[in-house]
């Protein structure tokens, strides 16, 4: 009998971790911005849009916005990055991987951005992707937060 | 003098090559950013005002068309009208032309010719692009920088009026296309061999693309970079463009024995 409720006791623990750690998953969290590897998040010149490390996006609702914020920018205070979602397909390359958001553009050091995404982008695991907007060959280093979902 | 140069432009297959491949590289473009919004299945609200999916502002994901053309612009045009010139000092054909009008006259009508040429082979395919997206954005009202409107004088006229603004963009770049073509040709009259000619212009250009003030500034409407990189952009390309030429005047003008 003691054993029975030890166990419920540690079912009920564990359930209710697993429980809030859902709610944060979708909660308006600040997830630093890091490559697919886990390395700074470098914006490139070539084809390859850096990715981001994936992230499941548990929504049905497309108006459940993705959020950015970069803090800092190698290209530069105030300096724009445009950010984007993609998920994986399978047999596809990385560098072609489909979008599920429209662009952002987000300012470096001028706070959070909200964004909406696309239909495809409910119950799949995204990958946040950014490239400069400009057409030079820059390449730097961005700092930042992410969230793929935001709402409660 | 001059129509006869124009004449030998608009007659050569590779003036029609170049712009055939420009224009193809510009329409790839607009199919990227069709794909981007379209295929993806956008809502209406995401969708891009005409200017914004344009060529110029650069919003295809991964830059593959501004990379193929832009960044190696002075290449083609050098193809196109700037080293003519080479071949013509190998066969003696320039004494031949300044014997019989005057070297003012023949490097008045060359830099002429290799403004014009630069000018349209870019601009052309610069308005079917933007045509294109005329026709396929029409519903567009996404407009990628309007978060940052009051940041610049020149954002601030662009997202207010985003096709006025697209089309002094297609001027200024084809401007631009125009001088790269002049300096090729200056440089092409400096030192007339192919070899050194094709490595020296990328060279400059690439300095041009990569420095703080750089050229792609000057040709990309809606971004963050304003009146105060634009300009200096712009006036210090024109400023060696024109030194090259005066170089070149000084070398085939003033200096040069027949």
């Amino acid at each position: 009998m003691k054993r029975r409720k030890r166990v419920f006791t540690a079912f009920a623990l564990l359930s209710c971790i697993g429980m809030s750690a859902l709610s944060i998953l979708a909660s308006d969290d600040n997830i630093p911005i890091k490559d697919i590897n886990g390395y700074e998040f470098n914006i490139k010149t070539q084809k390859q849009n850096t990715h981001s490390q994936p992230r499941l996006r548990q929504t049905t609702h497309t108006n459940n916005p993705w959020k950015v914020n970069v803090q800092k920018s190698g290209e530069g205070k105030g300096t724009v990055t445009n950010f984007w979602l993609e998920t994986k397909k399978a047999g596809v390359p990385e560098s072609e991987w489909p979008n599920v958001s429209p662009t952002r553009a987000a300012k470096a050091g001028n706070g959070s951005y909200y964004t909406d995404a696309y239909s495809s982008a409910n119950n799949v695991t995204v990958y946040l992707t950014g490239e400069n907007n400009n057409k030079n060959n820059a390449v730097y280093i961005v700092e930042g937060y992410w969230d793929e979902e935001t709402w409660k | 003098m001059l129509k006869k140069e124009l004449h030998m432009v608009f007659h050569s297959w590779k003036f029609y090559f170049i712009l055939g491949l420009f224009i193809l590289f510009v329409m790839y473009d607009m199919y990227l950013c069709y794909g981007l919004t379209f295929l993806a299945g956008a809502p209406d609200k995401s969708i891009w005002i005409p200017a914004a999916a344009s060529y110029l502002s650069g919003n295809s994901h991964g830059h593959v068309p501004q990379m193929l053309l832009e960044w190696i612009l002075p290449l083609y045009l050098l193809v196109v009208y700037g080293d003519s010139f080479i071949r013509e000092h190998k066969y003696h054909y320039t004494q031949i032309l300044i014997t019989r009008t005057g070297r003012k006259e023949v490097y008045k009508a060359k830099f002429i010719t290799a403004f014009i040429s630069g000018f349209l082979v870019f601009m052309i395919p610069l308005i079917l692009n933007y045509i294109a997206a005329l026709i396929l954005f029409r519903d567009g009202v996404n407009s990628p920088m309007a978060d940052f409107m009051n940041d610049g004088p020149i954002l601030h006229f662009s997202i207010l009026y985003p096709n006025i603004t697209y089309m002094i963009y297609i001027v200024v770049a084809s401007i631009v296309a125009g001088l790269c073509c002049m300096y090729g040709l200056a440089v092409s009259m400096l030192i007339p061999n192919v070899k050194y000619v094709y490595c020296i212009v990328y060279v400059i250009w690439y300095i041009f693309l990569s420095c703080k003030y750089s050229i792609m500034f000057v040709t990309q409407p809606f971004i963050e970079y304003d009146w105060d990189y634009v300009i200096p952009g712009f006036l210090l390309f024109a400023g060696v463009t024109a030194f090259l030429m005066l170089l070149a005047y000084i070398k085939k003008v003033k200096m040069d024995e027949i």
